[in-house]
C-alpha cells in the first residue's frame, strides 16, 4: 500500500480515528478510509476488587531493559504446595535460562525485597537495578556473594541520590556482613570511578530523629550542633554517624524529650560508648554549639558530663 | 687498613662512622677501641660469598666485601642504625638529586628548596646516621649519599684516610656536643649539620661520596619510646632555615615539631624457591623448632635469631614472614637454604635461591602533626579512599611505588604492600608534602602521655599490638605476619592479596 492513508476525495484532510469501531473516517465526506485498526492498548484493565480471581490481562508486566529478553518471556512461578510436575517445570525453566538473566532476576528480587523493608521508593530501586546490571556486565564482582553485590549497589545508589543509608542500615536489611558489603562497595567504586560525596551528619538527622520521635526543633538543633562541631574541629576523625548520634544526644538531653545514649545507639547503629566518647568531646564547648534560639529545658550546666 | 666502619669516640658516646656501600645487605659495625683505626680481624664477616663490585667516582672498580656484622654497642640507646644498601637513598631531600654518580636518589624531587633535609637511617645494631652530603654549589642543601665504602679506603692512600678519620673525629666530637642536647633544640641540629657540610667540602675533591658522618643517635629523645621496635628507619628532617610556607596553618598555631620522623619497619615477607626436591620429613627431623604437617605437605619453623617464621614446602618453595628488615629476611633466607642444603646432603653442589622476592614490607610512621584527612580525600580523589564507616584512616593507594598507605588523622601512617624498604621511604617521601599541606594541630586521640606510658610497659608486646591493630582491618587482611601471637600466613587467607594489588 502507499504511505499514509488519505481520503481519495480529500487528500489533505486529516483523518479521524474511531477507536470503538476501529475505523479511520474522513471528516469531510464521511468516507471510511481505513478499517480494522489494531489497538495496542491493554485488553482488560483490572481493578482491585474482592472477586478478582485471576488477572484476565494477557499483556504481562512492562518491558524491563535490565533483562536480556526485555522480560518478555514467561517465567514459571511455583506457589506453595505445588506439585511435582510444577516444580519440574520451574526447574526446567531455571536451567535453561541464561546465567546473566538468572543473576539479574535474583538480584532484582533481592533489591526489591531490601527496599521494601525500609520503604525505599521505586526510583531508587530502578537505579539500583541499573547499577547492578552495569556491575554484572563488567564482571568485577564475579565470585562475590550476590546478596553482597546487591546490597552494595543499593548502598551506592542511595548515596548517589542524596539519601545515604549507613552501612549498618544496609546490613540490617540484608543478610551479608558489613565487611562483605564494604568490600564489594570498594571494588565497585574503584571500577566505576563515580565520585561519591562524603557522608555528613546532616544526611541522617531526619531519619534518626524521626525514628526517635523527636520533634523538629531538636532535630534542627542537633543538625546545628553537628555542623558546628565539625567546623570547630572538635571531633577529629570521628565517624559522621557517631557525631550525629552525639549531637542528638546533646540536643535531646537539653530539651524535654530526653533520650538515653543506648536508645540513640540502637537507632543510629553506633555503640553507646562511642556516643559517650564523642559527647565528651562536644561537652566542653556545649554553649557555643547550640543554636541561639534554642529553648533549654535543661540548662547547659545541667547537661550530663558523659 | 680498611677504613673502619665506625669509630668509637670516647667512651661516653657511641658514635659510629659508617661507610656504606651499594647493595650489600649485611651490615657490620665494629667498635674500635682506640678511637682511630679498626683492626680488620675484629670484623665478623657474614656473607663470605657475596662480592660486589662497585664503580667508584673515579672510575675505579672496587670490590666490596660484605659488611661486617656490627657488634651491638652498649648504651647505644634505642635507636639502632642500619646500613642500607646505598642504592636506596633514604633521604627526603626534596628538590635535590643526588649528585655524584652512582648514588641513585630514590626520593622524588620536591621543590622545597628551602628545606634541606637529612635522613638518618638507623637500625638495631648501632648508631648510624647517614648525613646528607653536601654538594658544593648549594650550600644549604644536603644530599644523602648512602654508600658503603669499606673498600674505598682500601684503595685510597693511607694519609687520606687518616685525614678523613681525623676530620670525622673532629666532626663527631663537635657534633656530639651538640647532639647531647635534647632533640627539641632544633637549631643545634642545624648547626651540627652545617659543620659536616663544611667538612665535606674539604673532603669532596678526594672522596666525593665516601664520608658519612654519623652523629650519635642516642640523644634522640623521641626514640626511647620506640626501643622495642628494632631497626627503625629514621628520616631526620632538618629544620628548614626558612620555615616552609604553609597555607593551611593558622598563624597562631605553633610549628609542629618536625625534627625527627621515625619510620619503623615492622614486617618483611618474602618467598623464594629452592630448586631441589626437599624431603620434608627428613628436614623436619633434623631441624629444631619445627612443625611438620604431613597432610598439607608443609613444614613450619620458627627461627629465633632474626626472629621470623618460615614455611617450607616440599616443592621447594619457602615463605618467610616476620622479619624486621630486608637484610634480616635475606639472612634468614640464606640460613634456611644452607640448612636445607646440609640436611639434604647437597653441600657439594651450589644451591641457588631462585626467585627471591620480597612480597610485602609493612612499616609504620608517626608524623608529629595531625592531618585533616577529609581534605586530603577531597583533593586527591583518584588515589585516596576515605570511608569513615569502613575504616578509621584514609587509604591511599600509590601506583609508583606500589604501596598502600593508611593515613590517620592523628598523624600516623602505615605503609603496607611495599616491595622494599626503599619503596617505603620513597612513598613516604612522596606523601609527606601532600600531608604537610593539610596538617593541623596534634590530634592525638586520648592522652598522649598515657600512650607513651603504654609503650614503656611491655616492650616485647609492641610488636603484636601494632600488627594486631591491623589485622582486623579490611585492607590489611592480606598481610602475613605475627598476629595475635599466631603466625598468620596470608596464603591461608582467601582474600589473598585482596588489597595488596600484587601483580599476578
Amino acid at each position: 500500500m502507499s504511505g499514509p492513508v488519505q481520503c481519495p476525495h480529500h487528500p489533505d484532510v486529516h483523518l479521524i480515528e474511531d477507536h470503538r469501531a476501529g475505523d479511520l473516517v474522513c471528516p469531510a465526506c464521511g468516507l471510511v478510509v481505513g478499517d480494522r485498526l489494531v489497538d495496542v492498548g491493554t485488553e482488560w484493565r483490572s481493578f482491585s476488587n474482592e472477586k478478582s480471581g485471576n488477572d484476565p490481562s494477557r499483556v504481562g508486566a512492562p518491558e524491563s531493559p535490565y533483562l536480556s529478553g526485555g522480560d518478555l518471556s514467561t517465567s514459571i512461578a511455583v506457589g506453595f504446595g505445588g506439585s511435582d510436575s510444577d516444580n519440574t517445570l520451574a526447574n526446567a525453566q531455571r536451567k535453561t535460562m541464561n546465567n546473566t538473566d538468572r543473576q539479574m532476576t535474583t538480584a532484582m528480587n533481592l533489591i526489591r525485597e531490601m527496599s521494601e523493608r525500609v520503604h525505599l521508593p521505586r526510583n531508587i530501586q530502578e537505579s539500583a537495578f541499573r547499577m547492578f546490571k552495569e556491575v554484572l556486565d563488567s564482571g568485577v564482582l564475579r565470585g562475590k556473594n550476590i546478596e553482597a553485590q546487591a546490597a552494595a549497589c543499593l548502598y551506592i545508589v542511595c548515596r548517589q541520590d542524596g539519601v545515604p543509608r549507613t552501612f549498618k542500615e544496609i546490613c540490617a536489611i540484608s543478610r551479608v556482613s558489613k565487611k562483605e558489603i564494604g568490600r564489594c562497595f570498594k571494588i565497585i567504586v574503584r571500577n566505576s570511578s563515580t565520585n561519591l560525596e562524603h557522608v555528613t551528619s546532616a544526611d541522617f538527622m531526619s531519619r534518626f530523629c524521626g525514628n526517635l520521635y523527636l520533634p523538629n526543633s531538636i532535630q534542627a538543633a542537633a543538625t546545628r550542633i553537628a555542623k558546628r562541631a565539625v567546623d570547630m574541629d572538635l571531633v577529629a576523625g570521628r565517624s559522621p554517624i557517631s557525631i550525629a548520634a552525639a549531637a542528638i544526644y546533646m540536643a535531646s538531653q537539653a530539651s524535654a524529650e530526653k533520650r538515653t545514649a543506648k536508645e540513640i545507639g540502637d537507632i543510629a547503629g553506633a555503640a553507646e560508648v562511642t556516643i559517650r566518647q564523642t559527647y565528651k568531646l562536644l561537652y566542653p564547648k556545649a554553649a557555643e554549639l547550640f543554636p541561639e534560639d534554642f529553648k533549654f529545658e535543661t540548662a547547659i550546666e545541667g547537661l550530663p558530663s558523659s | 687498613m680498611q677504613m673502619g666502619d665506625h669509630q668509637m669516640m670516647g667512651n661516653q658516646s657511641q658514635k659510629a662512622t659508617f661507610v656504606r656501600s651499594y647493595r650489600t645487605f649485611v651490615q657490620k659495625v665494629i667498635p674500635a677501641q682506640a678511637g682511630g683505626t679498626v683492626p680488620q680481624n675484629v670484623a665478623y664477616v657474614q656473607n663470605q660469598g657475596v662480592r660486589m663490585v662497585q664503580q667508584d667516582l673515579n672510575g675505579q672498580q672496587r670490590i666490596m666485601q660484605p659488611m661486617v656484622r656490627p657488634v651491638p654497642q652498649n648504651g647505644t640507646g634505642p635507636h639502632f642504625v642500619r646500613q642500607v644498601p646505598a642504592g636506596q637513598s633514604y633521604q627526603a631531600n626534596y628538590g635535590q638529586g643526588v649528585g655524584p654518580a652512582g648514588a641513585i636518589p630514590v626520593v622524588t624531587p620536591i621543590s622545597q628548596q628551602q628545606q634541606p633535609r637529612t635522613m638518618y637511617v638507623t637500625t638495631q645494631q648501632g648508631h648510624q646516621v647517614v648525613q646528607g652530603h653536601h654538594r658544593p654549589p648549594q650550600q644549604n642543601q644536603q644530599l644523602a649519599v648512602q654508600q658503603q665504602h669499606q673498600q674505598n679506603f682500601n684503595q685510597q692512600p693511607q694519609n687520606n684516610q687518616m685525614m678523613m678519620q681525623q676530620q670525622q673525629i673532629r666532626q663527631q666530637q663537635a657534633q656530639h656536643h651538640q647532639m647531647a642536647q635534647p632533640q627539641m633544640a632544633r637549631h643545634q641540629m642545624v648547626q651540627q649539620h652545617q659543620q659536616p657540610i663544611q667538612q665535606r667540602h674539604l673532603q669532596q675533591p678526594q672522596l666525593p661520596q665516601q664520608q658519612q658522618v654519623f652523629p650519635p643517635r642516642g640523644m634522640n629523645l623521641a626514640v626511647p619510646l620506640r626501643e622495642p621496635s628494632p631497626e627503625p628507619v629514621v628520616i631526620k628532617r632538618e629544620e628548614p632555615e626558612n620555615p616552609p610556607p604553609s597555607s593551611s596553618m593558622k598563624p597562631e598555631e605553633p610549628m609542629p615539631d618536625d625534627s625527627d620522623i621515625d619510620i619503623q619497619i615492622r614486617n618483611v615477607v618474602c618467598n623464594y624457591t629452592l630448586p631441589l626436591h626437599i624431603d620434608l620429613r627428613k628436614l623436619a627431623m633434623n631441624t629444631h623448632n619445627v612443625t611438620y604437617e604431613r597432610e598439607k605437605g608443609v613444614m613450619m619453623k620458627q627461627k629465633r635469631s632474626p626472629g621470623c617464621y618460615i614455611k617450607v614446602y616440599s616443592s621447594g618453595k619457602v615463605y618467610i614472614v616476620g622479619c624486621r628488615s630486608e637484610e634480616d629476611c635475606k639472612r634468614a633466607a640464606r640460613s634456611i637454604a644452607r640448612h636445607v642444603q646440609r640436611v639434604m646432603g647437597k653441600t657439594k653442589e651450589k644451591v641457588q635461591i631462585r626467585n627471591y622476592r620480597v612480597n610485602n614490607v609493612l612499616a609504620t610512621c608517626r608524623l608529629p602533626f595531625g592531618i585533616k584527612i577529609e581534605e586530603v580525600a577531597a583533593k586527591y580523589p583518584s588515589e585516596s579512599t576515605y570511608e569513615p564507616e569502613l575504616s578509621v584512616g584514609l587509604v591511599w593507594r600509590s601506583v609508583t611505588p606500589k604501596a598502600t598507605l593508611r593515613i590517620h588523622t592523628t598523624g600516623s601512617i602505615t605503609v603496607t604492600g611495599a616491595s622494599s624498604e626503599a619503596d617505603v621511604l620513597e612513598v613516604l617521601s612522596k606523601i609527606y608534602p601532600i600531608v604537610l599541606e593539610f596538617r593541623c594541630h596534634e590530634r592525638a586521640k586520648g592522652n598522649v602521655a598515657a600512650q607513651k606510658k603504654r609503650k614503656r610497659k611491655a616492650p616485647t608486646n609492641t610488636r603484636a599490638p601494632a600488627v594486631k591493630r591491623e589485622r582486623f582491618d579490611d585492607a590489611n587482611y592480606g598481610n602475613s605476619g605475627v598476629i595475635n601471637n599466631q603466625v598468620y600466613f596470608s596464603d591461608e587467607d582467601e582474600d589473598l592479596y585482596d588489597d595488596l594489588d600484587l601483580d599476578e
